[in-house]
């Protein structure tokens, strides 16, 4: 019964939270410079009626509200509408995508993490030491742009896309996860436990890692965010035909439905990647 | 014998990185030349007695745009990132503290700060500036909002870092021994949140150079000719063929980023090669 | 080869974006073609054709045996539903409004291997207005039907690719020697440092416009494969803002619309060092309106643009304004300076704004540089004409003035400066009125020549576009391909895709 209602505050929460973040896409793209103006305009063949013409059909992207109800609309019929920038219904659009780009993120979030966690398990089971220069590593990830990696890699390895999503998160996440794990590691009832004959390898499964578990959870849920923002720059420069590509390039073409609605999906990714936190915190309180 | 050691090793490269910090402020001084001067008979120059760092494909010197560059950057990225921890912080430890429903309400505000695309209101508040405003106005008003709309990251980590610390055993050991409840929170709660957000300010700070850059490639960031990190990164990106002056900017940010702990870590490392020379 | 967006749309009538047109242009069979290197009209669907009444009607007389890319027959009637259907104005086709200079449907008689077509008005150019009028069957469902070109689009992938195949029914093929490459991948591939990369590894076989600094590495990696075929169709240029809608300060609208103004601004531009810089020697001078690659149309006579900052200082002296500690005011005090806007992303227009930015401040005039996103600019130019100065780019297909009409009659939306004018703000911009109205309605070249060339003497003189340099036309073809006939007119490197051939096929 608690569960049921948990769930369904749980749902409530997120669809005020979609609705939000689907109301406010629609007005930051309707209110920004450039919105409703067409590169057409600039074609000397075209007459003046012409230009009118096309200038008529793009007035009405600067309502969010119309944007939205038509958003919502085309919603309710299955095909989100047509973008303005392919000559193609969005669900086709975004179904041709979705797959790719899923299939980076899933992949890049699954190295950084496998490979955080590796270096993290070493430093803490054997020396700290060896964390000397995978902190290098991550500070110059850190710096060196997402899409010079991803021109760079582009060029060595199919995989690019996979390798440099991973490096992203990699550089982000194991700065902060080892911190908190050196934290978890350095409070006094894990000094009693070695003091007592733990081994260090025993220490991080059953004194730090409880400690640091819902932090590193939070970083689990913000690292799809780190992610996605990552693909998208990636895409571009890799050029794959991902959702990423597609984010950047309805920005920067002002295709209003097609922001609103990976607003929603990224909205709902958020949302879930999110949402296991207040699962392992009651656990967690159990225990 | 040990001490001096440990505080010799520790100095060389965190000096380094405090003098370059120095250069880099002072930059105004130590420039041989205007950061805008265009020396067109040195196109894309090699080094050179008048040109440290050669030239770029504007005939500007490397040097002076490198000094310029990293001082406007790191000043404007520091400021962006401390707004962002401070902010994130705040709301963090606020929503940590508020009852159930606020706390979910914060956090549900966090998950869509960090869908919306913000792209439009960077552009819209660059449409916003007149076009006769100075470079550093429209440097401010970038970073002030990256700095701004950052603040999701942290104030989740550090929600959840001290929600999870009221329960937790180091709390629960401290009231054992007969420390009051919020003491034992605080003395416990204060360190970790204080290493929790220097770790996030170092992530953030060459993140907001590198956001500058891409924001650049869409006219939103540091305006030509005021050099900085992003637009040296967006031209090591742009350009065709990359030398190794070309990788400067990046070599330096990662030094001074890194002096700290490689500072640390080294004198670490000596300190116990010195220890093993006095007990054998 | 590479397209750097995905085509907006795959209705030819509708293409007008670069993707789009490419797509047309190898699929698309027309009436009359273009020969880009000898700047030349051929025969293609019509074997021949005549002007009649001084542009008012053409009749073609159609070449025989033709068939679409499905088999069925090519006839007159397919000529009349394609010109019925373009002319639509809910299809809002760019390449119609060529024909709108006659308003209204024109008047369509066929018989059995003739078309008639009569328009209300006499057009000039006629002719060379249907080497982008690619035909439509009138018997497909839709407007990306059947074609008569020399491919066929075999498989779409939005954003990834475009796959075009080899149309064995193109007449070219069937009627002569010519054969072809059996497939053309169009891929979408934004970055051009990728596509320059994937060509050198020789994943991609053209690259129909290079940049100057990928031009040279090309020459450095595979010295046969760069092509400079001399100065193209396009310039770029700057403007200062006249018009009376816009926000800025009336005393600045005031230097803008001065003569003496906008000429000695120009004269204090270094354009040498803007060829020499910015397009690493890939481009020459622009003196005016017209680029020498436009062999007919340009007119030699205007004198070349010379670097002069000290006679740019007397010249703005003479008319008032005040040079003093290194900065200028006007004869209100007023310091003179000024923001130049263009379009972030295009580093060579970045580069010449730079530079005109020193040069300036030479003659003691303060430049605010402001690179915008594509669509920021185009509201700033459009809709809030909230700007000082803007340095873009034509990117000329057509050889023709009438291509340009739109740009030099003073109450058109694409007549930069000052647009949208209920009458004639100057005397000059209505002499240029006129002269473009006058060599719109003659039909014989060599008047319609003499008319365009005062245009451009005008538009030298008064110089409301100051322009800057003609770049080169630079393309890559590997070796790979044989046959290439590279030209300065868009498409460079594949006008004449039927007869290129690619080794090993």
């Amino acid at each position: 019964m608690k569960a049921a209602f948990d769930f369904a505050r749980w749902t409530l929460r997120s669809v005020v939270i979609l609705s939000a973040a689907i109301l406010a896409s629609a007005l930051l793209a309707g209110s920004s410079p450039g919105t409703g103006v067409d590169e057409r305009e600039l074609d000397a063949r075209l007459s003046s009626g012409s230009i009118q013409s096309i200038r008529a059909d793009h007035l009405r992207e600067r309502s969010p509200l119309f944007m939205v109800r038509a958003v919502l609309r085309d919603a309710i019929h299955g095909s989100l509408g047509t973008s303005s920038l392919y000559p193609v219904k969005i669900s086709q659009l975004l179904k041709a995508r979705a797959a790719l780009s899923a299939r980076y993120l899933a992949g890049g979030l699954l190295l950084a993490w496998a490979f955080a966690a590796a270096l993290i398990f070493l430093e803490q089971s054997i020396s700290t030491r060896l964390s000397f220069f995978p902190r290098l590593a991550a500070i110059v990830l850190l710096m060196v742009p997402s899409a010079a990696l991803a021109a760079a890699l582009g060029l060595l390895t199919a995989g690019a896309p996979y390798f440099c999503t991973a490096a992203v998160v990699f550089a982000r996440v194991y700065t902060v996860s080892s911190e908190i794990a050196r934290k978890g590691a350095a409070t006094r009832h894990s000094f009693y436990a070695l003091a007592n004959g733990m081994r260090l390898r025993q220490r991080l499964f059953f004194s730090v890692l409880p400690e640091a578990t819902p932090e590193l959870l939070a970083l689990l849920g913000l690292s799809v965010n780190i992610a996605i923002g990552a693909l998208i720059a990636v895409e571009a420069v890799c050029d794959k035909p991902g959702l990423g590509r597609l984010a950047i390039e309805a920005a920067m073409g002002r295709d209003t439905r097609v922001v609103i609605v990976l607003t929603a999906i990224i909205c709902a990714l958020t949302q879930l990647a999110n949402s296991h936190r207040q699962f392992w915190i009651k656990r967690r309180q159990w225990l | 014998m040990a001490l001096t050691l440990r505080s010799l090793t520790a100095k060389p490269i965190v000096l380094l990185a405090a003098l370059l910090l120095v250069a880099i402020v002072c930059a105004g001084l130590l420039a041989p030349c205007r950061y805008d001067a265009q020396d067109r008979d040195a196109i894309s120059a090699g080094v050179s007695r008048g040109h440290l760092l050669g030239t770029d494909d504007l005939g500007r010197d490397r040097f002076s745009r490198l000094l310029f560059g990293l001082r406007t950057s790191l000043l404007a990225a520091s400021a962006a990132a401390a707004l962002t921890i401070i902010l994130g912080a705040a709301i963090g430890t606020a929503a940590s503290l508020a009852p159930p429903l606020l706390t979910g309400a914060v956090l549900g505000m966090s998950d869509l700060v960090l869908s919306l695309p913000w792209f439009f209101l960077l552009v819209i508040l660059r449409a916003a500036l007149p076009l006769s405003a100075p470079p550093a106005e429209s440097m401010v008003l970038t970073f002030v909002a990256l700095g701004l709309i950052g603040w999701p990251i942290p104030a989740r980590l550090v929600c959840d870092f001290l929600v999870s610390q009221r329960s937790s055993r180091a709390v629960r050991y401290a009231v054992a021994c007969g420390m009051d409840e919020p003491r034992a929170f605080r003395s416990v709660a204060l360190g970790g949140v204080f290493s929790i957000l220097l770790a996030q300010f170092l992530v953030f700070v060459p993140a907001y150079v590198v956001a500058e850059a891409n924001l650049g490639i869409l006219g939103l960031g540091i305006t030509e000719p005021m050099p900085s990190m992003g637009g040296m990164l967006r031209s090591l990106v742009a350009s065709s063929s990359r030398s190794f002056l070309d990788w400067m900017p990046i070599y330096v940010m990662v030094f001074l980023l890194s002096a700290g702990q490689l500072g640390s870590m080294w004198s670490k490392r000596w300190n116990a090669i010195a220890c093993r020379s006095f007990s054998s | 080869m590479a397209l750097h967006s995905s085509p907006r749309t795959l209705d030819p009538a509708r293409a007008d974006d670069d993707a789009s047109s490419v797509v047309r242009y190898l699929t698309g069979g027309v009436l009359i073609g273009f020969n880009r290197q000898a700047q030349t009209l051929t025969p293609e669907l019509a074997v021949s054709w005549q002007i009649l009444e001084g542009g008012r009607a053409i009749r073609f007389r159609l070449r025989k045996g033709v068939k679409f890319s499905d088999g069925s027959p090519f006839g007159p009637e397919d000529v009349a539903y394609t010109m019925r259907r373009l002319l639509d104005p809910s299809v809002e086709s760019a390449i119609a409004d060529q024909f709108r200079g006659a308003p209204g449907m024109p008047v369509l008689r066929t018989s059995a291997d003739t078309v008639e077509i009569r328009f209300s008005a006499p057009l000039t150019g006629l002719e060379k207005m249907f080497d982008e009028v690619s035909i439509l069957s009138s018997q497909a469902k839709s407007a990306e039907g059947p074609v008569l070109g020399p491919f066929v689009l075999k498989e779409n992938r939005p954003g990834d690719y475009l796959l075009l195949q080899r149309n064995p029914s193109y007449w070219r093929y069937r009627e002569g020697p010519a054969r072809g490459p059996d497939t053309v991948r169009l891929v979408i591939q934004k970055d051009r440092e990728v596509e320059l990369s994937r060509f050198l590894k020789g994943d991609l076989d053209l690259i129909n416009n290079v940049d100057p600094e990928n031009y040279d590495r090309i020459l450095r990696a595979q010295a046969k494969s760069a092509i400079d075929a001399g100065p193209s169709l396009d310039s770029d240029f700057m403007w200062f803002n006249q018009s009376a809608k816009s926000p800025i300060p009336a005393y600045e609208r005031e230097w803008f619309a001065s003569k003496a103004f906008r000429n000695a601004v120009s004269e204090a531009i270094n354009r040498d060092d803007m060829v020499r810089i910015a397009f690493l020697g890939h481009a020459q001078p622009a003196g005016g309106a017209v680029s020498p690659g436009n062999k007919f149309w340009f007119n030699s006579a205007l004198p070349a643009r010379h670097y002069d900052a000290q006679a740019a200082i007397a010249l703005l002296r003479q008319n008032g304004f005040h040079l003093a500690d290194g900065k200028l005011t006007d004869s209100g005090g007023h310091p003179v300076r000024f923001s130049i806007i263009t379009n972030a992303g295009n580093k060579s227009r970045e580069k010449m704004a730079l530079l005109i930015q020193q040069d300036l401040l030479k003659i003691g005039i303060e430049v605010k540089v402001v690179t915008l996103d594509f669509p920021s600019l185009l509201e700033r130019m459009t809709r809030s004409y909230d700007y000082e100065a803007c340095i873009l780019g034509f990117t000329n297909v057509e050889v023709d003035p009438m291509a340009q009409m739109n740009v030099w009659i003073s109450s058109s939306a694409n007549h930069a400066w000052n647009p949208e004018q209920k009458s004639p703000a100057t005397t000059w911009e209505a002499e240029v009125d006129d002269l473009m109205h006058r060599q719109s309605a003659a039909v014989d070249p060599a008047v319609r020549k003499r008319l365009f060339d005062r245009v451009q003497q005008i538009v030298a003189d008064q110089e409301p576009f100051i322009y800057l340099v003609n770049k080169h036309s630079l393309s890559a073809v590997s070796s790979a391909i044989h046959n290439p006939k590279p030209a300065r007119i868009w498409p460079q490197t594949f006008w004449n895709a039927w007869e290129l051939q690619v080794a090993g096929q």
